[in-house]
């Protein structure tokens, strides 16, 4: 099976970018110019979250089965890559799965824990589309206007050095590798060595930035610079949006 | 009047390394100063002392005749910017130009700020680079967007840590056209740490030499790149043809690339003649 082949030969590169949105890949979509793209950062964080409150709400099967269809036509519009976001998919999927597995021995219907499953399924695709038309420094706008500025700031810094440390773990991963292959056990233990090490670095290096910060004037809030224009278009966006939660819901409530 | 002064300063770290010891420089305004010496030798401590970013455990570091320390840190960290070594310490915003931004947002109004990130973007070429993000740049985009940064809060000493550290030789000539371009526009006072000396008779009027935390000389740049112990006692290389000419058994030592081809083409027509 591929899957052990790949524990047996390491932790593989190409599997991780398999399971997860490549960081290249992130910024390439983010920054395309589909009519999506180009909404408002709000525009496009409203829809996602009433569309997930939505989906959580509903229970008619016909209405359930309606949201990934949705979500899927919104992402043609955005031309985004479905099977990318197929093969992304795979990590909420193997969660929600685990959990659905279970549900059946505790007294659910079969039909319940499928359900919950396509939900589950379809709230990671409505934060897919979110994440791969916005640009991190427009969500990360959006963060310092709501939270508390200890929090967006560490979002802020977060979205620039989980790169930075992602690298590094491949860099690691890659040059354990290179140095033959221990059995499975002797790696996990490298591989908790290789995260301890990661740790000391990413604390040492939040000091060096701190004092990049402070040199540059930094007091305690990130400044942000880019600004974004609230358009007609977005605000007809938004009144589409709730249009569509209540009729689903009216749907549910008193069609279904 | 003098830009930098570094009186007699003592840096102990909390581990008990000594990494300066009793370290005397001073800097005229608009002069622009190399700071050589080998790993170890103390170059980050000292420039980490010129913005406040560590203070002497003993001695005394001024700027413009003031005396830096934790009251007027705000001032001195405006009037001496620093570039550290790693840029991705440095960019640490989420798109280049919010990074560029980020120094003058800190310290002057919205727009005039803005405006400042546009300009300087602009001036080094880096226009481009706009919503790039950091991580993505090549070496060379991160140095330069790391200037940018820094320039963009209008210092009037503008510090860096290894410049031309890990660059390919067209990205380095960039940085160094880039800098000597700056230092020409802003009029800017210009200090630079490295072990690379082929760069310091393009940008340096005058060198100063560290070796484990001591200043061993402080002078002008031939007289430290042709003093072969000097350069030996401090783990440096010699400028490639100032090695070639005393391979030759030539007196004159030319530093660059231009007085060398100078000097050979004299040296052709004497044998013509």
């Amino acid at each position: 099976m591929w899957w052990l082949s790949k524990v047996r030969g390491g932790l593989s590169l190409s599997l991780i970018e398999r399971l997860l949105p490549s960081t290249p890949m992130v910024e390439y979509f983010s920054t395309r110019k589909s009519f999506y793209h180009r909404l408002h950062t709000a525009s496009k964080l409203a829809f996602s979250l009433s569309m997930i409150l939505v989906t959580v709400y509903l229970s008619s099967v016909l209405l359930v089965a309606l949201m990934p269809l949705t979500v899927l036509l919104v992402m043609v519009v955005a031309r985004l890559p479905l099977r990318s976001v197929a093969s992304w998919s795979i990590t909420p999927a193997l969660f929600a799965a685990t959990l659905c597995i279970l549900l059946p021995l505790v007294g659910y219907l079969l039909l319940d824990a499928v359900m919950i499953f396509v939900k589950a399924v379809t709230a990671a695709w409505f934060m897919f589309l979110l994440a791969l038309t916005t640009p991190m420094t427009h969500l990360a706008r959006i963060a310092s206007k709501v939270l508390p500025s200890w929090l967006a700031d560490t979002l802020i810094l977060a979205s620039r050095y989980f790169f930075l440390f992602f690298d590094e773990a491949q860099r690691m991963v890659r040059a354990m590798n290179a140095r033959g292959s221990p059995p499975l056990r002797r790696r996990l233990t490298l591989v908790a060595n290789v995260m301890a090490s990661l740790f000391v670095k990413s604390y040492e290096r939040a000091e060096r930035v701190y004092v990049a910060m402070s040199s540059r004037g930094y007091r305690g809030r990130m400044p942000l610079a880019s600004p974004e224009q609230f358009s007609l278009r977005d605000a007809i966006f938004i009144t589409a949006t709730l249009a569509l939660s209540f009729t689903l819901v009216y749907a549910e409530v008193f069609l279904v | 009047m003098k830009a930098v002064e570094v009186d007699c300063v003592e840096h102990v770290y909390p581990d008990g390394t000594r990494a300066l010891c009793g370290a005397r420089l001073e800097v005229e305004e608009g002069e622009s100063v190399a700071i050589l010496g080998p790993n170890g030798s103390g170059k980050t401590t000292l420039i980490l002392h010129l913005n406040g970013t560590l203070l002497p455990s003993e001695g005394a570091v001024r700027i413009f005749g003031k005396p830096v320390s934790k009251k007027n840190l705000d001032w001195v960290r405006r009037t001496v910017g620093v570039v550290f070594q790693n840029p991705d310490e440095q960019l640490f915003m989420p798109t280049v130009f919010e990074d560029v931004a980020f120094g003058p947002l800190n310290i002057m109004p919205r727009d005039k700020a803005l405006r400042e990130a546009e300009s300087i973007m602009e001036e080094l070429g880096i226009t481009e680079l706009r919503d790039r993000i950091p991580h993505f740049l090549s070496g060379g985009q991160k140095r330069l967007a790391a200037i940018a940064g820094v320039v963009a809060m209008k210092p009037r000493i503008l510090v860096l840590d290894e410049p031309t550290i890990g660059l390919d030789s067209k990205a380095r000539d960039r940085i160094i056209q880039t800098l000597s371009r700056l230092k020409e526009h802003y009029g800017l006072t210009l200090i630079f740490s490295t072990f690379d000396v082929e760069i310091v008779p393009l940008l340096a009027d005058k060198v100063v030499v560290l070796k484990d935390g001591c200043v061993i000389y402080q002078g002008g740049v031939r007289g430290a790149l042709t003093d072969t112990s000097l350069l030996r006692e401090a783990c440096l290389d010699q400028p490639p043809y100032v090695r070639l000419a005393e391979e030759l058994g030539l007196k004159e030592k030319p530093l660059t690339l231009k007085e060398a081809s100078s000097l050979f083409s004299r040296l052709i027509q004497t044998i013509r003649r």
